[in-house]
């Protein structure tokens, strides 16, 4: 009998004593996972103004706009990667390259930074442009919140880049985490 | 002697009856109950837990209840010739019911439950618990891994401090919800508040019946982290991870609900769903998953009613989510130790009954050709 209520007491006291633990993953799988969550939950906001028109949204993309402007249309992208998604710099040469212009160093990249602040995060916004290419110029700013980093691109001639240049950080200062 | 007059008493057949009786007024109850405070919560306080508290007065709950019905089928085992031939029938169905609330036992106590979700192409080794959450530090100082310090649910409360020697800080716990959602401050506080807490607060909600659906929250002091010290907010799903550097160390602070993480790996490779024709609602949906453990793979059809069962855990076809081009399977996983319990016991109960009809029928029909 008083095995029988040693073990009933044994059976209530052995109800979780391990309530901490620690344990090491390795880095990328959890990049992978958190960026799972990010996307899934997307609690993260925006305001747009009236004359934008929603563009089509694909896998990558979070959100996407038309924004027209006196000569054309450009291609805004909100996109929301895992982790840092490479870092600032390797982004900003990547964007670069793909306007043929050479890539800065880390020294050199603050002098090309704007810093702006929306309610989500402080955010980094680039104006890229090459002066021989116009058909093509880049505004893009980059929201590094905790695990994952949102990226916002704008894609126009450099003469809408120039006219769309305050609307767009305007946009980059509207987010804001959705409270609803 | 003082053993045999307890044994007596808790042993005592009115007990039993007692007993029963009250277990079927719980079960009554927490039914009816469970329409108005959803089943999460029912099962909580009618069957989960020690006491039911009506007002401020205590009623034995459902654990309770059964841990006296244990004690009082085990008592039955002490009174002496258990094993003759006319109580032998008697004796195995009392070890089936006893085997049946041990197994009962066992997975209140140890099993897991919780929820997979992996898109079409990805791969993933945890589930996610649906009720309890877990608040986690994570130290991404290193190059290659970071490590994970976890506090249980059972100890995220008000007023208790979190401290840990992976961790050169402590945490207060100033509140804790069970829902609620961010909202934003009109107006910039006085200082203390750190990152999100700076510009929002977490506003408590009323629980949802359905408790998988609440925004569990945490509101949290910090003590010891130079000046990161201060007071900051997590909920789960906080699209801003509070993130802080302290004495060359990065750490991230998160509430999210608790993981079981799995010994092997499951890939989605494919999901499909078929329709009733000429509608939207689902006939029938399945998961093609490859089931990945020490590097070798091999593919297993998850379907309605035909889950995989590997290594003690079984993955049900749950539910899926549809967004855009991308498909997610969600698949319902358990870990249940004490699974096989109802099956043996059953078979034991029903070996006993018949054994003893058996061994009754014969004495009648002994004392019928008797007489």
């Amino acid at each position: 009998m008083n095995i029988l209520i040693l073990l009933s007491l044994l059976l209530i006291v052995s109800c979780d004593n391990n309530s901490i633990k620690t344990y090491s993953i390795p880095k990328q799988k959890i990049a992978l996972v958190e960026n799972a969550v990010s996307n899934a939950t997307n609690l993260f906001n925006w305001a747009i103004p009236d004359h934008w028109e929603k563009g089509t949204v694909s896998s990558m993309r979070l959100a996407s706009y038309n924004i027209p402007y006196n000569g054309g249309l450009g291609d805004l992208s909100v996109t929301n990667f895992g982790g840092d998604a490479g870092g600032v710099l390797a982004n900003v040469n990547r964007w670069r390259g793909q306007l043929n212009l050479s890539p800065l160093t880390i020294d050199k990249l603050e002098n090309e930074m704007h810093l702006g602040q929306s309610s989500l995060s402080e955010f980094k916004m680039f104006k890229i442009l090459n002066p021989e290419d116009e058909s093509s110029a880049f505004l893009c700013s980059i929201f590094e919140i905790g695990h994952s980093t949102v990226f916002v691109k704008l894609v126009a001639s450099i003469s809408g880049i120039n006219q769309l240049e305050k609307e767009f950080e305007k946009f980059c200062s509207s987010f804001i985490i959705n409270d609803k | 002697m003082i053993n045999r007059k307890y044994i007596k008493f808790l042993g005592s057949p009115k007990i039993f009856v007692f007993t029963v009786i009250w277990l079927m007024i719980l079960v009554f109850v927490g039914t009816i109950v469970q329409k108005n405070i959803g089943l999460y919560a029912a099962q909580q306080q009618y069957f989960s837990s020690w006491f039911k508290f009506v007002g401020p007065f205590p009623f034995p709950s459902g654990k309770l209840t059964m841990l006296v019905l244990f004690l009082n089928l085990s008592c039955y085992f002490f009174r002496p010739n258990i094993f003759s031939k006319g109580k032998i029938g008697i004796t195995i169905t009392h070890s089936g019911v006893i085997m049946m609330l041990l197994g009962g036992g066992l997975t209140s106590l140890f099993s897991v439950e919780g929820n997979i979700v992996i898109d079409e192409g990805s791969e993933s080794n945890f589930f996610e618990s649906y009720y309890l959450k877990e608040f986690l530090i994570v130290n991404t100082t290193d190059l290659e891994e970071d490590l994970f310090t976890v506090f249980d649910n059972n100890i995220l409360y008000k007023n208790n401090t979190l401290e840990h020697n992976t961790i050169p800080f402590s945490i207060e716990i100033l509140d804790f919800y069970d829902n609620c959602k961010p909202a934003r401050k009109i107006y910039q506080s006085e200082g203390g508040f750190q990152g999100m807490a700076k510009n929002f607060f977490l506003q408590e909600l009323d629980t949802e019946k359905e408790f998988e659906k609440n925004i569990p929250g945490i509101i949290y002091k910090l003590i010891g982290a130079g000046e990161n010290d201060g007071i900051y907010i997590n909920y789960v799903g906080q699209p801003i991870t509070e993130k802080l550097n302290y004495n060359e160390e990065s750490y991230l602070l998160i509430l999210r609900r608790q993981r079981t993480y799995l010994p092997f790996h499951l890939e989605l490779i494919d999901f499909k769903k078929i329709l009733h024709p000429g509608t939207n609602i689902a006939k029938s949906y399945s998961s093609e998953i490859n089931l990945i453990e020490d590097d070798v793979a091999r593919r297993v059809l998850i379907e309605m009613n035909e889950p995989l069962r590997h290594r003690g855990y079984t993955f049900y076809q749950a539910s899926f989510i549809e967004d855009g081009m991308k498909e997610t399977t969600v698949l319902a996983t358990v870990k249940n130790h004490g699974r096989l319990f109802p099956y043996i016991s059953t078979i034991i109960m029903c070996v006993g009954l018949l054994i003893h009809m058996l061994s009754v029928l014969s004495r009648r029909i002994k004392r019928g050709s008797a007489s």
